[in-house]
């Protein structure tokens, strides 16, 4: 062996030993540099395995143009990649909406059972309209998560004359985040369809829309109306409905008061707004209703106030793009020649409110589980303590690889003095790569336990009669 | 015969191994080897079956509110003191289904992972339903023909079935429902 192999092989050792230190030192230090490690003071590593996300809503909003006479109409839709959540409506210039549900993205119905992008809306619009404010504005609430899918459910029914209630119900498996509703207009005009309620059963995952027909001019021609339930798929996607505060609506500041009859009476104009948020999980779609709540705390249809509209049902705030965090909800009470004695002129009035809200619960990425991360699935800075203890063997592993390399190094110096030709470069322990962490962190799972809930609220029961043989 | 579970298994006490088997046959297609639980469905099983300890006799009150006659006997005794009513349901079908849901705690996070589908059909004989003063009480004891399906709820709509079972008869014990004590009146003081 001349010199310059003994060179050759001193800086082959050389080389591999600072290899392999290097890639330990980065190793172990990659992880640790990384900010927010949660560790609490206790120095105990918090369980990493899961973790509840909400789901980030995305809303648009566009205004309504007119589509025939007396009707305007608008559809804002999801972008490509996103998914509908639910939609909703302000009423600006407009007497009454009309139809407010998930449709297709030119604002066709979609058929049962259909995927859904966009939101449509339909409103009569004021007989005399001031300045150039359209009758309405049209929401849309979506999510950009590729593993979010909707789909619309749909029932149709016929409202009497009386409130009639109609409901659709997502299929098992499914999560209700929105519904609406479309009414037809009857060509004749002798009838009139109004729907004074649209929100989620409290207790199953269904939507419910109140509404009854109003004759005119001495006819009755029944029209269909249609429900709508908006359903999603996502793994580990949970909604609840959720009662939230009593939505208040205050005496008028100014009523316009007047003698009818030689009796004082009042025009009444009451407006009562509400912000809606959810106590866990995103809000994805809210309900108010100017209904009563009967003692078990259900809405009573038969407490109508029949002078209370729901003026603004939406994502958000209206017209901030930006904020899509809660739902808006305005219900306006128009009453004439109230008797001044009447307790609405100085009392408030509770109106009750509804919220869905949307959580998703699921494995960190790390573990290697089935799904694709999405947009909301980055793992909490608290995974970060986990991915540090589950490297600690693979550091052990570098060092002993430090050692290896320097005791290797030793023996080709020592076997270059001793004139013996020196054994090809351990190119092998500098090829070691890290291997996927997987199994180990599988290994250090938190507390787990696993239950099963029937909820009765969640039943459905049939009595039928048989006929005796 | 007193609970689904019953109905349900040849051998109730070992349904928890039985609903194990099936699960670990579909365990792929239901998604309970992706939560990178190592032996979760021993455990999934285990709480399916103790959730079937549900008494069938139960269901005919928990839809009483369907059952037209029942409806009437509340209406016509709510609010009178001491009214009672035994409401006979004779000769009448109940189908009944439910959405149970299996979840997984996850440090204080409920996590679902199992929708289960379980229908019941009852061709009810003859059962008394009892009602005080506007309030369903109980029910007597009845004899019915009885089936049950036990699947998971798939999405879309599907149900993946894992038990099946008919029995030509059955019998339904007792119920009551229990009723909070009313708080006593406060003492009066005579003066």
């Amino acid at each position: 062996m001349s010199t310059l192999d003994v060179r050759r092989g001193r800086w082959l050792g050389r080389t591999v030993a600072l290899a392999v230190l290097a890639g330990f030192l980065g190793f172990v230090a990659a992880p640790v540099a990384s900010p927010g490690g949660p560790v609490d003071g206790g120095g105990t590593i918090a369980p990493a395995r899961w973790q509840v996300a909400e789901p980030t809503v995305i809303r648009r909003h566009v205004s309504t143009q007119p589509a025939q006479p007396g009707l305007e109409r608008a559809t804002a839709s999801c972008q490509p990649g996103e998914q509908l959540v639910s939609g909703g409506y302000q009423l600006i210039q407009a007497e009454k909406v009309m139809s407010s549900f998930p449709s297709l993205a030119n604002g066709e119905p979609a058929p049962d059972a259909a995927v859904v992008d966009s939101w449509t809306v339909e409103v009569r619009p004021v007989e005399k309209p001031v300045g150039k404010d359209p009758a309405a504005e049209v929401y849309v609430a979506c999510v950009a998560d590729p593993q979010w899918l909707s789909r619309s459910y749909l029932t149709s029914q016929t409202f009497g004359k009386s409130v009639t209630e109609t409901q659709v119900s997502c299929p098992r498996g499914e999560r209700l985040t929105g519904g609406g509703f479309r009414t037809t207009e009857d060509p004749g005009k002798t009838s009139d369809q109004t729907v004074v309620a649209s929100l989620p059963d409290s207790a199953l995952a269904r939507w419910s829309v109140f509404g009854l027909m109003r004759e005119s001019d001495g006819g009755f021609l029944p029209m269909p109306e249609f429900t709508y339930a908006v359903c999603a798929s996502r793994s580990g996607l949970d909604t609840t409905v959720v009662r939230g505060p009593a939505l208040v609506l205050p005496p008028d500041p100014a009523p316009f008061c007047y003698e009818l009859f030689a009796t004082p009476v009042c025009d009444l104009h009451r407006v009562g707004q509400m912000f809606l948020t959810c106590p866990n999980g995103v809000l994805v779609a809210g309900a108010t209703a100017p209904f009563t709540v009967d003692p078990n705390g259900r809405f009573d249809s038969n407490g109508w106030d029949s002078f209370s509209t729901v003026t603004m049902s939406l994502p958000g705030q209206p017209f901030d793009s930006s904020d899509a965090s809660g739902w808006s909800l305005t219900l306006e009470q128009r009453r004439p020649a109230v008797p001044a004695d009447d307790p609405a002129i100085k009392a408030d009035t509770q109106y009750p409110t509804l919220a869905v809200c949307a959580s998703v619960v699921e494995p960190t990425p790390d573990v290697g589980v089935v799904n694709p991360p999405g947009p909301e699935t980055i793992p909490p800075n608290r995974d970060l303590a986990a991915q540090v203890r589950s490297l600690l063997p693979w550091a052990v592993l570098g060092l002993l690889l430090v050692v290896l390399a320097a005791l290797a190094l030793r023996s080709v110096r020592r076997r270059a003095r001793r004139g013996r030709p020196a054994p090809a470069a351990p190119a092998a322990l500098v090829t070691i790569a890290p291997a996927t962490p997987t199994d180990v962190i599988r290994m250090a799972g938190p507390h787990i336990a696993v239950s099963a809930l029937l909820l009765p609220g969640t039943a459905s029961h049939t009595w039928t009669e048989r006929t005796s043989p | 015969m007193t609970t689904v579970a019953e109905l349900l298994f040849e051998r109730p006490a070992d349904r928890a191994d039985q609903i194990n088997r099936q699960l670990e046959q579909r365990a792929g297609a239901l998604g309970l080897l992706s939560h990178g639980v190592p032996g979760l469905t021993r455990q999934v099983a285990t709480a399916i079956a103790s959730l079937l300890d549900l008494p069938i006799g139960g269901l005919v009150l928990q839809a009483w509110r369907k059952q037209q006659a029942i409806l009437k006997a509340c209406e016509q005794t709510r609010g009178v003191p001491g009214a009672t009513a035994s409401v006979v349901v004779a000769n009448h079908t109940l189908q009944t289904s439910q959405q149970p849901r299996v979840y997984l705690d996850v440090a204080g996070a409920q996590v679902p992972i199992l929708e289960l589908a379980l229908a019941l059909t009852l061709d009810i004989d003859a059962i008394t339903v009892n009602v005080l003063e506007g309030h369903v009480t109980g029910c007597g004891a009845g004899t019915a023909a009885a089936a049950g399906e036990l699947g998971v709820a798939m999405p879309g709509g599907q149900a993946h079935p894992l038990f099946q079972r008919s029995l030509k008869r059955i019998h339904l014990q007792p119920q009551h429902v229990p009723v909070t004590p009313e708080p006593a009146p406060p003492a009066t003081v005579a003066s």
